[in-house]
C-alpha cells in the first residue's frame, strides 16, 4: 500500500491554485485542495479538480513520431532527434536563421520557455519566439509596460478582497478565473460595490450593483466617457495626479471631447447609468479593475488597455491595496513565459533585444553572438509561413490550429512548411500536420516553476514517473541542443535552469527553488532577503511617473452590412480550458459539456425561425460552421457568441484576423457573420 | 494554541504512531504530514518517517481512507482521527465501506478554538488517546441558524435563490465530503441536473445532495469550507440534522450498531410527527 | 394552512384561471390504471399533468419530486397503499419517512410544502380518493404556479 500527496499547481488557468495530487502505488488517483494555500484556500474549481483525469489517459503520445509518406510512424528519439537537427541546420543554411520560427508554451514550466528562448536565440540565431499571450494579452504587456512602465497585474489575488469597488469588464469572471470570483463575492459580503460593464448578460453580472451593457468594441468611449464625467464633477485625485503622474493637459482636452451624449451614441448607455459608475468607482476608497479578454481583443486592445490605466490614475487608485489594474492571465504560466522572453522582442525580464547593454550581458552568458532585429509575431509568423519566408516551425505545447484567428489561412501556411517539429503531450490538431513529433510530459511527471497572473512564482513538483517515453521539455531541447554542436546546454535538472533564470533577470534574483520551497514568492524579488512584492507601483512608478495617454475612440475594423448582419464574439466556457486538448479527454468535463452551441438571442431566433437544438450554419468572409442553438438572454439581439474551444465547430473558422498595430493581437471579439437554419432532411 | 502544549499533543502522536508501526501488521499510519510550509495527508509506513507527522490542518482523512481500503480490503490501517474523522469513519462502517476490525485509531481531542472555528458540538472521538476532551459544548452559529428558520417561507426561498446561484458546479462540497462517494453520482447525471449549466438549476442539485446525506451527514464542515463561493452549504446540512433529530430522534456517527431511521419500517424507529 | 397574501408567484386573477399542472406518482397495487388516476385530477389539469405508475411508493426518490418541480410542475402527488396493505409489506413505511423529511427540507428551502403530498388509497373507496385529490389540488392553487425565477433577487445586504 503505498499512498502520497504531492504539493503542485494546477495546470489549467492562471489563478495558480494550490492543489494536492493523490498518488496511489504510483498512479494519480485525484485532487484536493490546499487549505493553506493563499489562492485556493481549501477549494477548487471543476477544472482542478479534474486536473489529474488527462494525464494518464490512453491518448498520450509515448513515443517519437515522424512523417513518412502520409502517416506519422513510430520512431526512436535517436534517429527523430539527429533528423531534426539536421534539417534545421539544413535550412539555416539554406534560407539564413530567420527563416525558423519559434512557438513557445504558456502551459510549460518557466525553465522549459527558457530553455525555448535560449535555444532559438543562441543555436539557431533567430529572434523569431512568440507564445500565446500574443493572442490573449499582448496588449495588457505593451499598454501598461507604457503608461506604468511594468506589464503586469498591480496588485494580488488575496487583496481584492479588500477593495471597496470592483469594476469589472470584459471578464466573465465565474467562469473563467473562479478564485478571483470567490474573492469578489467575499468582498461583497463586506460591503464592496461590483460595477460589472460587458456587452454579455454574464453570471457574474447577476451579482453587480450596476449592470451595464455596451455595444461591442466600444470601450475606449465609454472610459472616456468616465473621466469626462469625473473631471467635470471634480472627483479626480488632485494630489495623485500632481505627484506621481504626466501628461495629464493632454488627457483633460482629448477626454472633454467625450460627452455623456457622445458616449451615448457611441456606446447606446444610458448618461444617468455612467454617472453613477462613475462616482462609486472614482469616490470608493479603493476601487479595483478587473478585466481580461474582452478589453484586449481588439483591434484597439493596446487603446483600450491604456484608457483603464487612465482611468486608475485618475483616480489614485494605483499602488495601494484593493486597488489597482488586475488583468487576469489565462494561462497557468503565461506570465511566466513572458517574464521568460519567449517574446520576439525581449530577453527575460522584458529587457530588449535592442538594448546594446541587455544584449551584451546575454551574449556573456550564453557565450555567442545574438540577433538584435525582433522577430516575426504569432500571426505574422502564420502570414510569412503561407508566404514561404519561413520554412521551419517549432512548435511546444501550442495549438494554432485551434486557437488562432481564421484557421483556414493557419492550414495552409502549416502545410507550406518544410519542417514542422511538434513537442505535446497529445496528438492535438497541430501535431497530425507536424514532420516530427516529441511526447512531451505533463505537468504532473515533472519540476519547475511556474508563475501566476499576480506575479506568484510557485514550484511545479514530480507525481509520477514519466508516460512511455516522455522527456520533460527542457531535456528535449537540451539533447537537440547537443545535437546541434552547442555547449551552453548541459543543465542536470531544473534546478540548475532556474539559477541561470536568476542570474540573468533583475526581477527574479532573489529567488531559489529553497526559497520555493517555504512558500511562493511574486516578483520583483530583487535580493535574496526580499520577501516578494505583493502590490506594484507603491511609492513610484516602475517608470517613474504614470504616463497619461489621450485616446481616441476607433470603430472595430468589420461592421455588419446586409450580407452579414449579426455581430459575432467568441470566449470560453467554464468546463473546457482552450483548444480541449487537455479537457475534453477528462471524463468529468467532458460529461458536462460535450459540444458547442452558439448563444442567440430570443428575438433573433423567432425571427429567423430557430428553436433550442436546431442545427445552425454560421458563415463569415472567412468560411463557415455548423453548430446547434442555444437561446438565452445573455446575448444582447443582433449578437451571438461561441465559444471556440470545439473542433468540429471551431470559432476561429471565422474569425477576423486583422491586428492590432502596437501588441498585434486579433480582433476575436468583432466580426461580422451570417446565421440560417440548416433544413434538416426528412425527421429533424 | 500554545506551542508547547501543541508539540506535547504532536509528540504523544508520534510516539503512539510509532508503537504500532514497530507492532506491525498495520500497512501504514494515515495522518497529515509536514513539508516546510503546507500539510498533506500521507501514509506513514516506517519509522524515521515520523518525524514530519503533523495534527494541524483539517483534511477528509476518512475519504482517503475508504479509498485506501477500497482498492486493498484485506490490510490493516492505524489512522488518526479527530471527532468527526471517527463519526465519517463509523457512517462508513455502516455502509460496508470500511471494516473497523481492520482500522485502528488514534483519536485526538479539539481544543476549544478548534472546536469554535469549525462549529462543533462534539469536538472529542470516542475514544481519547491524545489531548483533553473539552466535552460537549455548543459552538453552532445560532445567530445564522435561527435567523433562518425565522424567515418566512418567501425570504427563505430568495435567500436559498441567491446563494445557490452563485453555485459554480465545482463539485467541491460532494469530492471533499467523505460519505459522498457513490460511483454513479446522481448529481452527474443529465436526467437529474442539467448538465454545462453554471448556475445549476435551482432546486435540483442542492436538494438532492442535502437529501441524500440527510441521514448521512455528521456535520464537520468540510463542504461549506471547500464551497469557493462561500454558499453556507454547512448551515442548510445543520438544519436538516437538527429535523432528523426531531422526527426520529437519530443522529449520524455515533453507533455502528444504529441504522438510519429512513431504512427502517415504522415499529423500528417511531417518529415524532406526522405531517400529512 | 400557511398562505399569505404574497402567495400568487404568477399574476393568477382568480383560482379558477389557474390549471396546475400536477406530477402523480401512484402505486400499481392499489391503482392498477394510469389513465383511471388522470381522471381524478380536474379537467383543465388533466392534460398539462404527468402520470408515472410505480411498483411501490417505496420506489419513490427525491430526486423524482426534485425534477418535477426543476420543469416547472406545481405540485407532485404521491398515491400509494394504506398502512398494513402494502403489497412488500413495509414499502409504503419507509416511502412516508422519507416523504415526510423531504417536505421539511423543501420547506426548509423555501417551497410551500403543501405542495408535496402523500396520500393513502383504499383502493374501494374511490370517493374519498376523488376527494382527498381535490383538496390537495386546492392547496396547490392557493400555493399559486411554481416559479423558478432565473433571475436572482437582489436580498437586501445581512450587515
Amino acid at each position: 500500500m503505498n499512498y502520497k500527496t504531492v504539493m503542485s499547481i494546477c495546470p489549467y488557468c492562471g489563478c495558480g491554485c494550490g492543489l494536492y495530487l493523490e498518488v496511489i502505488d504510483g498512479h494519480l488517483a485525484g485532487t484536493m485542495p490546499s487549505c493553506t494555500h493563499p489562492i485556493s484556500r481549501g477549494s477548487l474549481c471543476i477544472k482542478g479538480w479534474s486536473a489529474h483525469e488527462f494525464v494518464e489517459s490512453p491518448d498520450r503520445i509515448r513515443k517519437p513520431l515522424w512523417k513518412r509518406g502520409a502517416n506519422l510512424e513510430v520512431t526512436d528519439w535517436e534517429t527523430a532527434l539527429y533528423h531534426v537537427a539536421e534539417m534545421l541546420k539544413m535550412i539555416k543554411e539554406k534560407y539564413g536563421p530567420d527563416s525558423i520560427a519559434f512557438l513557445s508554451s504558456a502551459k510549460c514550466t518557466n525553465e522549459e520557455n527558457y530553455a525555448l528562448m535560449k535555444f532559438a536565440r543562441a543555436v539557431i540565431g533567430t529572434n523569431n519566439i512568440d507564445h500565446c499571450a500574443r493572442l490573449c494579452h499582448a496588449p495588457t504587456v505593451a499598454g501598461l509596460a507604457r503608461a506604468f512602465g511594468s506589464g503586469a497585474m498591480t496588485n494580488s489575488i488575496p487583496d481584492i478582497e479588500e477593495a471597496s469597488c470592483i469594476l469589472i469588464t470584459g471578464s466573465n469572471t465565474t467562469e473563467n478565473h473562479p478564485m478571483v470570483a470567490s474573492r469578489i463575492i467575499a468582498a461583497r459580503e463586506r460591503g464592496a460595490k461590483i460595477i460589472v460593464i460587458d456587452p454579455r448578460r454574464i453570471h457574474i453580472s447577476n451579482y453587480a450593483d450596476l449592470y451595464i451593457q455596451p455595444r461591442l468594441g466600444t470601450d475606449v468611449a465609454w472610459i472616456n466617457g468616465m473621466m469626462h464625467i469625473i473631471l467635470k464633477e471634480g472627483w479626480e485625485d488632485r494630489d495623485f495626479i500632481e505627484s506621481r503622474t504626466e501628461n495629464f493637459a493632454e488627457l483633460e482636452r482629448k477626454v472633454m471631447e467625450y460627452t455623456p451624449e457622445r458616449v451615448k451614441e457611441i456606446t447606446g448607455i444610458e448618461p444617468g447609468l455612467l454617472k453613477i459608475a462613475a462616482r462609486t468607482y472614482a469616490l470608493s476608497d479603493r476601487s479595483a479593475i478587473i478585466y481580461t479578454m474582452g478589453i484586449t481583443e481588439h483591434t484597439t486592445g493596446t487603446d483600450n488597455v491604456l484608457s483603464l490605466a487612465n482611468l486608475a490614475m485618475l483616480t489614485g487608485n494605483v499602488g495601494k491595496r484593493g486597488s489597482g489594474i488586475n488583468p487576469l492571465r489565462g494561462q497557468n504560466n503565461v506570465q511566466g513565459a513572458c517574464d521568460m522572453g519567449a517574446l520576439p522582442d525581449v530577453f527575460t525580464g522584458y529587457q530588449k533585444v535592442e538594448d546594446l547593454e541587455s544584449r551584451k550581458k546575454f551574449e556573456k552568458a550564453w557565450g555567442v553572438e545574438l540577433p538584435q532585429k525582433p522577430g516575426f509575431t504569432v500571426v505574422d509568423m502564420i502570414d510569412a509561413a503561407a508566404r514561404g519566408e519561413i520554412r521551419a516551425m517549432y512548435i511546444m505545447g501550442e495549438n494554432p490550429m485551434l486557437s488562432d484567428p481564421d484557421i483556414n489561412h493557419v492550414k495552409d501556411a502549416l502545410s507550406n512548411l518544410d519542417l514542422l517539429v511538434v513537442q505535446d503531450i497529445f496528438l492535438n490538431q497541430t501535431a497530425e500536420l507536424a514532420t516530427v513529433v516529441f511526447p512531451a510530459q505533463s505537468f504532473a511527471e515533472k519540476d519547475g516553476t511556474v508563475t501566476s497572473t499576480d506575479r506568484r512564482v510557485q514550484r511545479m513538483r514530480k507525481a509520477i514517473d514519466p508516460i512511455g517515453e516522455s522527456h520533460s521539455d527542457w531535456e528535449i531541447i537540451s539533447n537537440l541542443a547537443r545535437a546541434m554542436g552547442s555547449d551552453a546546454f548541459y543543465w542536470e535538472s531544473a534546478g540548475e535552469i532556474f539559477e541561470e533564470i536568476t542570474s540573468l533577470t533583475p526581477s527574479y534574483s532573489g529567488m531559489t527553488y529553497s526559497r520555493l520551497e517555504k512558500g511562493s514568492i511574486q516578483w520583483p524579488c530583487r535580493d535574496i532577503n526580499d520577501p516578494g512584492t505583493e502590490v506594484l507601483h507603491g511609492g513610484e512608478f516602475a517608470r517613474g511617473k504614470g504616463l497619461f495617454h489621450p485616446i481616441d475612440w476607433k470603430p472595430p475594423n468589420e461592421d455588419i452590412d446586409e450580407q452579414y448582419p449579426f455581430y459575432l464574439t467568441t470566449g470560453r466556457v467554464h468546463f473546457h480550458y482552450h483548444t480541449g486538448t487537455m479537457t475534453r479527454r477528462s471524463p468529468t468535463l467532458n460529461r458536462e459539456m460535450s459540444q458547442a452551441s452558439v448563444d442567440i438571442n430570443p428575438d433573433d431566433a423567432t425571427r429567423l425561425g430557430i428553436s433550442e437544438r436546431d442545427l445552425v450554419r454560421v458563415s463569415s468572409r472567412r468560411g463557415e460552421v455548423k453548430i446547434r442553438a442555444r437561446i438565452t438572454r445573455m446575448v444582447p439581439p443582433g449578437t451571438i457568441f461561441i465559444p471556440f474551444n470545439f473542433q468540429e465547430s471551431a470559432a476561429n473558422a471565422l474569425t477576423n484576423p486583422a491586428r492590432d498595430e502596437v501588441s498585434k493581437i486579433p480582433e476575436f471579439k468583432v466580426c461580422a457573420v451570417n446565421i440560417e437554419k440548416v433544413t434538416p432532411r426528412g425527421k429533424g | 494554541m500554545d506551542k508547547t502544549i501543541k508539540k506535547n499533543l504532536v509528540e504523544s502522536v508520534r510516539d503512539i504512531a510509532l508503537d504500532y508501526l514497530s507492532e506491525g501488521g498495520y500497512s501504514g499510519v494515515l495522518a497529515l504530514r509536514r513539508v516546510e510550509d503546507h500539510v498533506e495527508p500521507y501514509l506513514f509506513t516506517s519509522p524515521n518517517e515520523l518525524d514530519s507527522l503533523s495534527i494541524s490542518g483539517r483534511y477528509p482523512i476518512a475519504g482517503v481512507a475508504r479509498r485506501l481500503f477500497e482498492r486493498w480490503p484485506e490490510e490493516k490501517l492505524v489512522v488518526v482521527v479527530r471527532g468527526c474523522d471517527e463519526r465519517h469513519m463509523i457512517e462508513l462502517a455502516k455502509k460496508g465501506s470500511v471494516d473497523l476490525e481492520r482500522v485502528r485509531t488514534i483519536g485526538i481531542a479539539c481544543s476549544e478554538e478548534e472546536a469554535r472555528a469549525c462549529q462543533c458540538v462534539r469536538p472529542y472521538p470516542s475514544r481519547v488517546d491524545v489531548g483533553e476532551s473539552i466535552g460537549d459544548v455548543d459552538y453552532l452559529d445560532h445567530e445564522t441558524l435561527s435567523y433562518l428558520e425565522g424567515l418566512d417561507i418567501w425570504d427563505r426561498r430568495r435567500f436559498w435563490t441567491e446563494v445557490f446561484s452563485r453555485c459554480i458546479k465545482c463539485y467541491g462540497c460532494r469530492n471533499t465530503c467523505p460519505l459522498c462517494y457513490c460511483d454513479d453520482c446522481r448529481l452527474e447525471e443529465s436526467r437529474w441536473v442539467r448538465v454545462g449549466e453554471i448556475p445549476p438549476e435551482f432546486p435540483s442539485f442542492h436538494l438532492i445532495r442535502a437529501f441524500h446525506l440527510a441521514d448521512k451527514c455528521v456535520g464537520c464542515g468540510a463542504c461549506e469550507r471547500a464551497c469557493p463561493m462561500g454558499i453556507p452549504l454547512g448551515k442548510l446540512h445543520e438544519l436538516v440534522r437538527q429535523e432528523l433529530k426531531k422526527l426520529f430522534g437519530y443522529e449520524a456517527g455515533l453507533n455502528v450498531e444504529e441504522k438510519s431511521p429512513l431504512l427502517l419500517t415504522l415499529d423500528e424507529s417511531p417518529m415524532e410527527e406526522l405531517e400529512q | 394552512m400557511k398562505v399569505n397574501a404574497r402567495n400568487m408567484e404568477g399574476r393568477v386573477k382568480e383560482a379558477s384561471d389557474f390549471a396546475p399542472a400536477i406530477a402523480v406518482f401512484h402505486c400499481r397495487w392499489c391503482l392498477p390504471e394510469s389513465d383511471f388516476v388522470r381522471m381524478l385530477l380536474p379537467e383543465n389539469s388533466r392534460d398539462r399533468s404527468v402520470v408515472v405508475k410505480l411498483n411501490c411508493t417505496s420506489r419513490m426518490e427525491a430526486e423524482f419530486a426534485i425534477k418535477a418541480f426543476a420543469e416547472g410542475y406545481d405540485g407532485v402527488l404521491i398515491l400509494g397503499c394504506e398502512m398494513g396493505e402494502c403489497h412488500y409489506r413495509t414499502g409504503n413505511e419507509l416511502a412516508l419517512k422519507r416523504f415526510t423529511l423531504f417536505r421539511r427540507i423543501l420547506e426548509l428551502s423555501g417551497i410551500y410544502p403543501e405542495r408535496l403530498s402523500f396520500i393513502f388509497v383504499s383502493p374501494y373507496d374511490e370517493e374519498a380518493i376523488r376527494d382527498k385529490v381535490k383538496s390537495f389540488v386546492d392547496d396547490v392553487i392557493l400555493c399559486g404556479p411554481f416559479k423558478y425565477k432565473k433571475k436572482w433577487i437582489k436580498p437586501s445586504r445581512k450587515t
